[in-house]
């Protein structure tokens, strides 16, 4: 190519260089937003299929209804299309924060505590590490649940969680890992029976948390299936293929798992007979024991009042013989008195006797007379003598007296402390006696004690086998809680009718099981009762102790006083000696002076005395006949003698006599004391009995009870169902559904759309080549002329455009490729916790989408070459005539053509005068505006759906799915919530069942309603046509279909249907109504033709309910309280179920924008592009007019409300075509079961027209400066 | 102070590196009514001059009075009204809009200035009357200069520029072209300035200016002017 040739070709592209970029830039956007959105479905598939693979996500998880054991590890290993198998375990429970409670979790004990991560389903770790004690683990937080917990939080299980340590070995879950799971991709949460029904967070926990001796989960990755695309047919073939397979496989190993169960609960139940049977015979031992330490106590409490009877008598016999005592003692005394006084009597003439006898006098009569005188001349000298003797004896006496006295004195004290020290002896063995007796009560109290723990051992094993029976109704209720989790359109027959016999053997068991509950309960109660009797025992106990220890001090201390006395006794008796020895000394003194004043008188008398006596005596024995008198001196010494010794003896007796009425009154006190302890001991007694009568009832009640529960477990052993393999794929994880229906929604939207941008798109490319190679004619021709073949000219024209598109397409490419899937991926990153994903540049995509536009560019800059070409060079060369002004039609119209301004009357001339501008510009634009319109009306249609469906035809709100027929007047938490206006304002029984619907041209499965009463339906429902929004009536007889069900069967009002349930049952009855709805498809029967197709009545488990519930909070509540009750298996509210959808629609949004900013980005294109062609064009012309003095605004004006108005009619051109292309796109993207509206808003007419307009103004502001950069000077320049 | 007054004014043009100059002190006055014929030849900055006097650029030095109102130093805006109400402008390629009749290209100039004549009365009085509903590309080069004509004079300026109105036109018609413009100078005062190379032309001007290297380098009243017919050239 020549030099010059490639120079003005490089010119070319330069001086052109805005209509090079446009026609690039059409290219980049048309081939970009094919490509790029075209490979946004399969990038998200395989980000997700990535994510999967990557995380070795289950492709099977069997669930077994009893659980599934190691032994099924091995079998399923076995089979050859089995890659891996972990075992674990998966339970829904609630969990509580300090702040947080009723967190609705879904726990899985997968992981060891290694610290490793889990062979299968894995996750990635965010922060945090594995697990590595049994109470730690990973959380995995929904993306909907706002709960917001961390590393470090700590989670306890809800305290109305049923016999925990049965299935947990663990009561706290420590936070030690926050993670990202797949399974957990979804907003949209999964269903579960507790809490309000919907999980909002999971945790890995290492198996050891659990305390089940089963598996509840076999997770089963298949060989070969990591490499197929998750969301394909071929995986699920393959699925669904294995499934099959693996029934029988199910059916053995459910066998085995039957006998393992049976032979293992049989174990159970003769362990637990055996120790029943021991337990009893234990208890019976106690009682036993019991009952004969009462007797036992009993007998000594007789012998005590034996002994006490004795006491008594031994009592009375010595208060006799000590009055004898008395008696005697008087007798004695009385004796010696008379003895005495005899002797007083003799005494005086016995000694003078005796003292005649020393002085050698005989003693005759002869004496007596010659005495007598000799007394008369004494008795005057003794007279005066007699009378200091009185006096010396007076001293004498009070000498004796305080001597006697003191002795008096010594021997109390003596006495008293003798009776002391007997005192202290008596206290001592009285202390150690009531000691004793507080030992005894002791060891009472304590084996009353030990038979309450026995009795609480015993009712521990009563629990532990409760709990036995409940373990195996949790593993009852997982199974029922995955049936569950499925929801029930999806339920197949064997799945249907498994959960119905499952509810209601877990029905039966959880009867069971309350009623051995609630005995278990009352003998606790009584063991309660027991045990706080025996506190009070010993609290009573405590009290006599406290009392009989404080008398005791009391007697010490008496006792102590007395020593105390005593001591100061003998200290006075001291100085009471002293004083006597002084007056003892004074006397002597006194008695020495008398002495001597007698010595006289008694010589005088001496003989006298001698005699006179003597003489007197002998008188007197004279006159008696006493004579001889020696024998009465020796009787009168007898006399005394004897006395001494009687008197010695009475005071021996008195002293016994004393002693022994101490005794007696201390016998006495013991007496009533022993009284006293045993009337104690009587009452105790009684307690006792009392207590043992209970605990003889309790223990038989206990033993009933325990005997009961053996039998009811033994006959729900020979009840046990066979057990079953539940089959779950990864279909059964709402998160993997709800993403796989949103990439399919994507993909609809994605693969019709830039289809039509992409035409738009080339349309305009191609039209500006064309008219870039009819500007460029006088070039044509000189170049013709200068001698340049026309394949030469052509490759010009070729390589430009060649050039334009190339580029175009490798950047658009580049940037679609990346962009747009990046972008829609993101939008579900709101919904959907997942990676980044991938976004690979596909070559095949790239090949196909960049061929079509290059060849599109260039067969459009060949044909009009072609064209151009076959004129001769001088033709070409002169330039086009120009156009001939022409009037328009608006001009006939008088009227309105004299009313426009000139300049307006210029601007609809130029209209009409440049024809392919027109064409070109109004497809361009009307293109854009279609696209938008059918944006925003994709919008509409799709979100009309929610609030048609839930704002106009549903008036329910609440959906119950129950377990049986009218358990809402039985169950009482129904009942009560179905009463509260508050809560449920009023709801109807309906029967729910799937059905598979054959019409004349196809089949469909669907969900059969039948209200219970006919009348009441349309309080709950709105049954209209969609078009005319006539009422369709609702008899008892009426089959009424949903639209789009309809459409599907090709049915009409009157046509026959036939409905066949899972079991095979059916019949045909006629269509007599068709209805507006857009989710989901029904078909509403009335009773009667119920019974026509099914031949029997329906049964009314479902409830659907209107609540008055305002917002989230009120709805869960309502929800919990529902699903608290057993009876109740499912709660969802019309506003969950909006919310869901809306959150998709949201993702649709965003697929909207993407639409929206690229039909705009096409439009500001299309039209900077006519606008550059119009201003090229037209360039002197403008010229001129800025000579004529046209204002820069005036000029614009002139050029741009020709834009304007080309838009315009652009735009409302766009408006109907968007209206076609709209209906065209949603019949395409349109799924089964939903029916999408069909009608646009208004207000997106006004949002498409807006956008429209305002991208042209953009424009119009983009191209102002290009119109104030015209040259004046070009007006001087020859014509082009 | 003349009708319209040129002192000193200079023109540069940056041309690369280079620095032309386009007016170099130029000076000259025109009288009102005048007929007034610029000649030069190419490059001696008769555009350049024409450009400047009908307010489609400003000189870089210099005063230019119109009627006593100074144009040097005018914005762009102040230059756009000068040109909308002062200046009637006749094209050497009348640059009609092709879409617009004959009437209408002349309402075109009337429609935006403040003291118009009538529209179809002008273009009576070009003679064209009869082809006012036509559109330029039914009339032949004259009528379309003489419907220029009748654009600019429709105005009512204060001058009337023409940039070469014969240059398009054959001997004849450019000839009626001239003598429409030296009628129309004489019948209704208007100052007219014609620019043009045609030596010939100076002979029917009141005053010539002959501009070289961008200089006035002369500018004389011409005593005795001749009608057009006259002159040959």
């Amino acid at each position: 190519m020549k030099r010059a040739y490639l120079k003005m070709m490089m010119r070319g592209v330069k001086g052109s260089f805005s209509r090079f970029l446009s026609i690039l830039g059409i290219v980049a956007l048309g081939s970009g937003f094919l490509a790029g959105l075209l490979a946004a479905t399969p990038d998200m598939e395989q980000g997700a299929d990535l994510f999967f693979d990557e995380m070795a996500v289950y492709d099977l998880d069997v669930k077994g209804t009893l659980g599934v054991t190691a032994q099924d590890v091995e079998a399923l290993l076995e089979r050859d299309e089995v890659e891996a198998v972990m075992p674990g375990y998966s339970t829904d429970v609630l969990l509580d924060t300090e702040e947080d409670k009723g967190i609705v979790t879904r726990l899985f004990g997968v992981l060891d505590l290694e610290g490793t991560e889990p062979a299968l389903n894995k996750v990635s770790l965010l922060e945090g590490r594995y697990p590595q004690r049994a109470d730690e683990c990973l959380l995995i937080q929904l993306p909907g649940y706002a709960g917001g917990h961390t590393l470090g939080d700590v989670f306890t299980l809800s305290p109305g969680t049923e016999n925990p340590e049965d299935t947990y070995a663990v009561s706290t879950f420590t936070v030690v890992g926050v993670a990202r799971s797949p399974l957990f991709l979804s907003v949209e949460a999964d269903r579960t029976t507790v809490g309000d029904g919907e999980i909002d967070m999971a945790l890995y926990l290492p198996k050891e948390a659990y305390a089940l001796s089963v598996y509840t989960d076999l997770y089963v990755t298949l060989a070969g299936l990591r490499e197929e695309n998750t969301f394909s047919d071929a995986y699920f073939g393959r699925i669904d293929q294995v499934t099959e397979d693996w029934e029988p496989l199910g059916k053995e190993r459910s066998a085995l798992r039957l006998d393992e169960v049976r032979r293992e609960a049989e174990e159970k139940l003769q362990d637990a007979e055996e120790e029943y049977r021991e337990k009893r015979a234990e208890a019976e031992e106690e009682l036993n024991d019991a009952a004969r330490q009462i007797a036992d106590a009993e007998q000594e409490i007789a012998d005590g009042y034996r002994e006490l009877a004795d006491g008594e008598q031994k009592i009375l016999d010595g208060e006799r013989e000590l009055a004898d005592g008395r008696r005697e003692i008087a007798d004695a005394e009385r004796e010696i008195a008379d003895g005495e006084r005899e002797l007083e009597e003799n005494a005086e003439f016995v000694q003078k006797l005796r003292d005649a006898k020393a002085e050698g006098i005989s003693l005759d009569e002869s004496l007596i007379d010659d005495y007598d005188q000799a007394v008369k001349d004494v008795a005057e000298g003794k007279e005066e003598l007699e009378k200091n003797r009185a006096k010396i004896e007076e001293g004498r006496e009070a000498l004796r007296e305080g001597q006697k006295e003191l002795d008096d004195a010594e021997s109390q004290l003596q006495s008293g402390a003798s009776s002391l020290a007997a005192g202290r002896r008596e206290f001592e063995s009285q202390k150690a006696q009531a000691e004793a007796g507080l030992e005894a009560a002791q060891a009472e109290i304590s084996a009353k004690e030990a038979e309450l723990a026995a009795g609480r051992q015993q009712l521990e094993a009563g629990k532990a086998e409760l709990a036995q029976a409940e373990a195996g109704l949790a593993a009852l209720q997982s199974s029922i809680a995955s049936l569950e989790s499925i929801p029930p359109e999806l339920l197949t027959a064997e799945q249907a009718a498994l959960l119905e016999t499952l509810r209601g053997e877990y029905a039966s068991g959880q009867a069971q099981a309350e009623a051995a509950r609630s005995q278990l309960s009352a003998a606790e109660a009584q063991i309660s009762a027991g045990e706080q009797q025996l506190a009070a025992g010993k609290a009573e106990y405590e009290q006599q102790a406290a009392a009989v220890r404080a008398q005791l001090a009391a007697a010490e201390s008496q006792i102590s006083d007395g020593e105390n006395q005593i001591s100061s006794g003998w200290a006075s008796l001291d100085s009471g000696k002293e004083l006597l020895k002084e007056k003892r000394s004074e006397f002597a003194a006194g008695v020495r002076e008398f002495k001597e004043g007698e010595q006289t008188l008694a010589d005088a008398e001496q003989e006298l005395a001698e005699n006179a006596e003597l003489i007197e005596e002998l008188r007197k024995a004279r006159d008696e006949g006493l004579f001889p008198l020696e024998d009465q001196i020796a009787k009168y010494d007898d006399g005394v003698r004897e006395i001494a010794e009687a008197k010695e003896k009475l005071e021996e007796a008195k002293r016994e006599l004393a002693d022994g009425e101490r005794e007696l009154a201390q016998a006495r006190a013991d007496l009533e004391k022993g009284r006293q302890e045993l009337l104690d001991g009587e009452a105790e007694l009684a307690d006792a009995k009392a207590e043992y009568q209970e605990g003889r009832r309790e223990a038989e009640l206990e033993f009933a009870k325990a005997e009961r529960k053996i039998n009811d477990a033994r006959e729900e052993l020979e009840d046990l169902a066979e057990p079953e393999w539940l089959m779950f794929d990864r279909r059964d994880n709402t998160g993997f559904e709800s993403y796989q229906g949103n990439v399919q929604k994507v993909e609809a939207v994605c693969k019709v759309f830039p289809v039509f941008f992409f035409l738009v798109a080339a349309l305009v490319a191609l039209t500006t080549m064309t008219r870039m190679v009819e500007e460029d004619r006088t070039q044509i021709g000189t170049m013709k002329a200068l001698g340049y073949s026309s394949g030469s000219i052509l490759a010009y024209y070729l390589l430009y455009g060649g050039v334009a598109s190339v580029l175009g397409c490798g950047i658009g490419l580049s940037i679609g490729f990346k962009l747009l899937p990046w972008v829609i991926a993101n939008a579900y990153a709101m919904m959907f916790d997942m990676p980044e994903i991938p976004t690979p540049f596909s070559w095949g995509l790239a090949l196909a989408v960049g061929l079509t536009t290059i060849l599109c560019i260039l067969a459009a800059a060949y044909f009009s070459c072609k064209n151009e070409l076959k004129e001769r060079p001088a033709s070409l060369m002169v330039p086009k005539a120009p156009k001939v002004g022409k009037r328009i039609l608006l001009e006939k119209i008088t009227p309105i053509w004299k009313r426009l301004k000139f300049t307006h009357k210029v601007t609809a001339r130029n209209l009409f005068r440049y024809k392919k501008r027109f064409f070109m510009t109004v497809v361009g634009v009307s293109g854009c505006s279609a696209l938008l319109v059918t944006g925003f009306g994709i919008r509409d249609s799709v979100g009309s759906i929610v609030s048609k469906q839930f704002g106009e035809l549903y008036d329910y709100n609440l959906t119950l799915l129950l377990e049986d027929e009218g358990v809402w007047e039985t169950d009482p938490i129904l009942k009560d919530l179905l009463a509260d206006p508050a809560q449920v304002e009023c709801f109807l029984p309906f029967a729910s069942k799937t059905c598979t619907v054959k019409g004349s041209s196809g089949e469909d499965s669907s969900t059969l309603q039948v209200p219970m009463d006919a009348e009441q339906i349309t309080d709950y429902l709105v049954l209209r046509d969609r078009k005319t929004k006539e009422p369709v009536p609702f008899s008892p007889d009426a089959v009424v279909l949903t639209e789009k069900l309809a459409e599907e069967l090709g049915v009409r009002v009157g046509d026959p249907v036939r409905l066949t349930d899972s079991g095979g049952r059916g019949g045909d009855v006629t269509v007599t109504g068709v209805i507006e709805s857009y989710i989901s498809s029904y078909v509403y029967l009335g009773e009667d033709a119920y019974r026509q197709a099914f031949g029997r009545a329906p049964v009314y488990d479902t409830l659907l309910a209107k609540s008055p519930a305002a917002d989230a909070g009120e709805r869960e509540a309502i929800s919990t309280r529902a699903l608290s009750s057993d009876k109740v298996l499912y709660s969802m509210f019309n506003e969950t179920i909006e919310d869901n959808v809306n959150n998709s629609m949201k993702s649709i949004d965003s697929i909207v924008v993407v639409i929206i900013i690229s039909a705009g980005l096409l439009s500001v294109i299309v039209l900077y592009n006519l606008t550059n062609v119009n201003i090229c064009e037209r360039e002197k012309e403008l010229a001129t007019i800025k000579v004529l003095g046209f204002f820069d605004r005036e000029v614009q004006a002139y050029i741009f409300r020709e834009t304007v108005l080309l838009s315009l009619i652009g735009t409302g051109v766009g408006l109907v075509l968007g209206i076609w292309l709209h209906q065209f796109i949603i019949k395409t993207i349109q799924v089964s079961a939903v029916m999408f509206g069909q009608d646009i808003e208004p207000l997106s007419f006004v949002y498409a027209t807006v956008i429209s307009m305002a991208f042209t103004l953009l424009v119009s502001l983009i191209m102002r400066p290009r119109i104030r950069k015209i040259d004046m000077v070009e007006s001087m320049k020859a014509t082009d | 102070m003349e009708y319209i007054t040129f002192r000193g004014v200079c023109k540069y043009y940056q041309m690369g590196e280079q620095k032309i100059t386009a007016l170099d002190h130029m000076e000259f006055e025109i009288s009102q009514g005048e007929f007034c014929v610029i000649v030069g030849p190419s490059g001696a900055g008769k555009t350049t001059l024409l450009n400047i006097l009908g307010g489609m650029d400003s000189c870089d030095e210099g005063d230019i009075y119109l009627d006593g109102v100074r144009i040097s130093g005018c914005t762009a805006r102040q230059l756009t009204e000068y040109r909308r109400h002062d200046v009637g402008f006749v094209f050497q390629f009348y640059n009609l809009v092709q879409n617009l009749t004959a009437l209408e290209n002349v309402e075109l100039a009337s429609e935006i200035c403040a003291h118009p004549l009538d529209a179809m009365e002008t273009l009576a009085q070009v003679g064209l009357r009869d082809r006012a509903g036509n559109f330029p590309a039914q009339l032949s080069g004259g009528e379309q200069q003489r419907v220029s004509i009748a654009r600019a004079l429709a105005k009512n300026p204060k001058i009337v520029l023409c940039d070469e109105p014969t240059g398009a036109l054959d001997y004849a018609t450019g000839k009626a072209v001239l003598a429409l413009l030296q009628d129309t100078c004489r019948q209704t005062g208007k100052t007219v300035i014609v620019i043009t190379h045609n030596q010939a032309l100076t002979q029917m001007a009141d005053r010539v200016i002959k501009v070289k290297n961008g200089k006035a380098v002369q500018c004389s009243l011409n005593p005795s002017p001749i009608p057009v017919e006259q002159i040959e050239w």
